[in-house]
């Protein structure tokens, strides 16, 4: 069962019934389907206040904090602030998407 | 085999029962609630185990049926008029998602005026969602219709949730005679539910995530639906045929016919009322003329082909309409209109006339049908309709 995976995209005959793709395994990431751009803030993290407690990593909803970097993966994240409400040591400030350039 | 007196709402519990149903979601609504409260008395005597759930509302209730059924449990639940309509959201992604839900509507008035009565067009209303549509004519065919139901949902090669539709208050709450099948009977005739494709912790997978939000996959999503409607014409015939070796009482898969075949005249009805119409058509066939009746059972899929073949040589069409559709094609009903669409191109295509009637629950008599039967033979003898649309029994 690839669907979804794959190119060229499935015919109707290939798909399984009922909107039924295969779950991506814990901790991988789904290709196909990137949130990115649904963010209008991003989470930007103060290296020098973190310490590492993994409480955003925790928290997120869409298991968008790196486990070892402790920074958001901008392609998944889509900047609901979660981390940044609930971090302990205030070190994630959540920024206007207007603040970056395009790609940046 | 057991013979009992008893309501619809009795009679589609105990198909329920018979057909060992694991999860029942259930918000009250008459005249749906009279289902609820006989499951629950048999469940809290003891005479079947199903987790029974009460829902906060008809949303939540439609929700939780499909969420069970995507898990792999057998689900009942039901609604009428206004509280069906307020299920809309999950009535569209259980069909969409495939979950084999089998629901009983008790055909209720919708909103404003409040009504208890029946009217078709909760039901007709939802039609093009991707569920399976049966009308029932009494409480017996409610029993049996139930039945089948889930064999035809569950079906493989359907998948799609299923709508007994029951005449509020002349089927759900008028006592009829009723034979209550075995639960061997019932074993031979519907196998186990058993979905491919489930929510199971082991084997994960995600059903109806935003997948495609550009569009890439809802396209083919929509056809497969097609052809599952396609395929359920199929399934509903055995399942017929099926259930008549079992049980000894034969439905035609789609129309039934009652004295068409060499008829100038057709009536087309839905639901209770055919009780009366066929009560009219026997009078005015012992003086010998030409009329005849059809009832539509299964209303999706649309029994077009069928139409088509026994009305080919009629003369004159009359649509008993039991709903409303607000600024409809010639001010005409749902059914007539699906009709009229359906035998669209037939090279001597008769004229057609729609008689909106019972309304709001109001009673459609012998005499209503007859005056309607009266109207088609004068259209039968001009070859043309004086008026497309009657409203019959209106205060004028």
């Amino acid at each position: 069962m690839s669907f979804g995976l794959k190119k060229p995209l499935p015919t109707w005959k290939e798909m399984p019934p009922g909107v039924v793709v295969p779950a991506v395994p814990s901790g991988g990431k789904n290709v196909w389907y990137k949130t990115g751009n649904w963010r209008s803030q991003r989470p930007i993290v103060d290296k020098k206040r973190c310490t590492k407690c993994k409480v955003c990593w925790l928290y997120c909803p869409d298991s968008a904090i790196q486990y070892e970097l402790f920074e958001a993966d901008l392609e998944y994240c889509k900047g609901c602030g979660i981390c940044a409400r609930e971090c302990p040591v205030k070190a994630i400030t959540m920024v206007s998407e207007m603040r970056f350039r395009p790609g940046e | 085999m057991t013979k009992q007196v008893a309501t619809g709402v009795v009679a589609i519990a105990n198909a329920v029962k018979l057909a060992d149903v694991d999860v029942i979601t259930a918000y009250p609504i008459r005249p749906y609630t009279g289902v609820m409260n006989e499951l629950a008395r048999m469940i809290a005597e003891g005479e079947f185990d199903a987790e029974y759930i009460i829902s906060d509302c008809e949303h939540s209730q439609f929700e939780m049926a499909k969420h069970a059924s995507m898990a792999g449990a057998r689900v009942f639940t039901g609604s009428a008029g206004i509280g069906f309509a307020y299920a809309y959201e999950p009535i569209v992604v259980t069909a969409s998602d495939r979950a084999p839900v089998v629901a009983m509507l008790g055909d209720r008035t919708l909103d404003d005026p409040g009504c208890f009565g029946v009217e078709h067009t909760d039901a007709l209303a939802d039609r093009d969602l991707g569920w399976i549509e049966f009308f029932a004519e009494d409480a017996q065919e409610a029993l049996d219709t139930t039945l089948m139901a889930y064999r035809i949902a569950e079906d493989e090669r359907v998948l799609l949730p299923t709508l007994v539709c029951c005449d509020g208050h002349f089927i759900t709450h008028v006592y009829r005679t009723i034979e209550i099948p075995d639960s061997g009977q019932v074993k031979s005739f519907l196998p186990p539910y058993n979905r491919k494709y489930r929510l199971d912790p082991d084997n994960p997978i995600s059903i109806a995530p935003q997948v495609g939000s550009s569009g890439e996959h809802a396209y083919e999503f929509r056809k497969q639906m097609v052809e599952a409607m396609v395929a359920a014409r199929r399934v509903i015939s055995e399942a017929c045929e099926s259930f008549s070796k079992i049980f000894g009482r034969k439905y035609p898969p789609f129309v039934e016919e009652y004295m068409v075949r060499d008829a100038d005249v057709v009536l087309i009805t839905l639901g209770n009322m055919s009780m009366n119409a066929r009560e009219a058509v026997r009078q005015l066939r012992a003086k010998g003329e030409k009329v005849g009746l059809i009832r539509i059972r299964t209303y999706r899929p649309f029994p077009d082909v069928e139409l088509r073949e026994a009305l080919m040589d009629a003369k004159a069409i009359g649509v008993v309409d039991c709903n409303f559709s607000y600024g409809s094609p010639l001010g005409g009903g749902i059914v007539f209109n699906d009709v009229r669409s359906a035998l669209y191109g037939l090279p001597r295509a008769p004229p057609m006339v729609d008689f909106f009637a019972g309304l709001g629950g109001r009673e459609v008599a012998v005499e209503d049908l007859l005056g309607m039967l009266r109207v088609l033979r004068n259209t039968a003898r001009t070859g043309k309709a004086e008026k497309n649309v009657y409203w019959i029994g209106l205060r004028e």
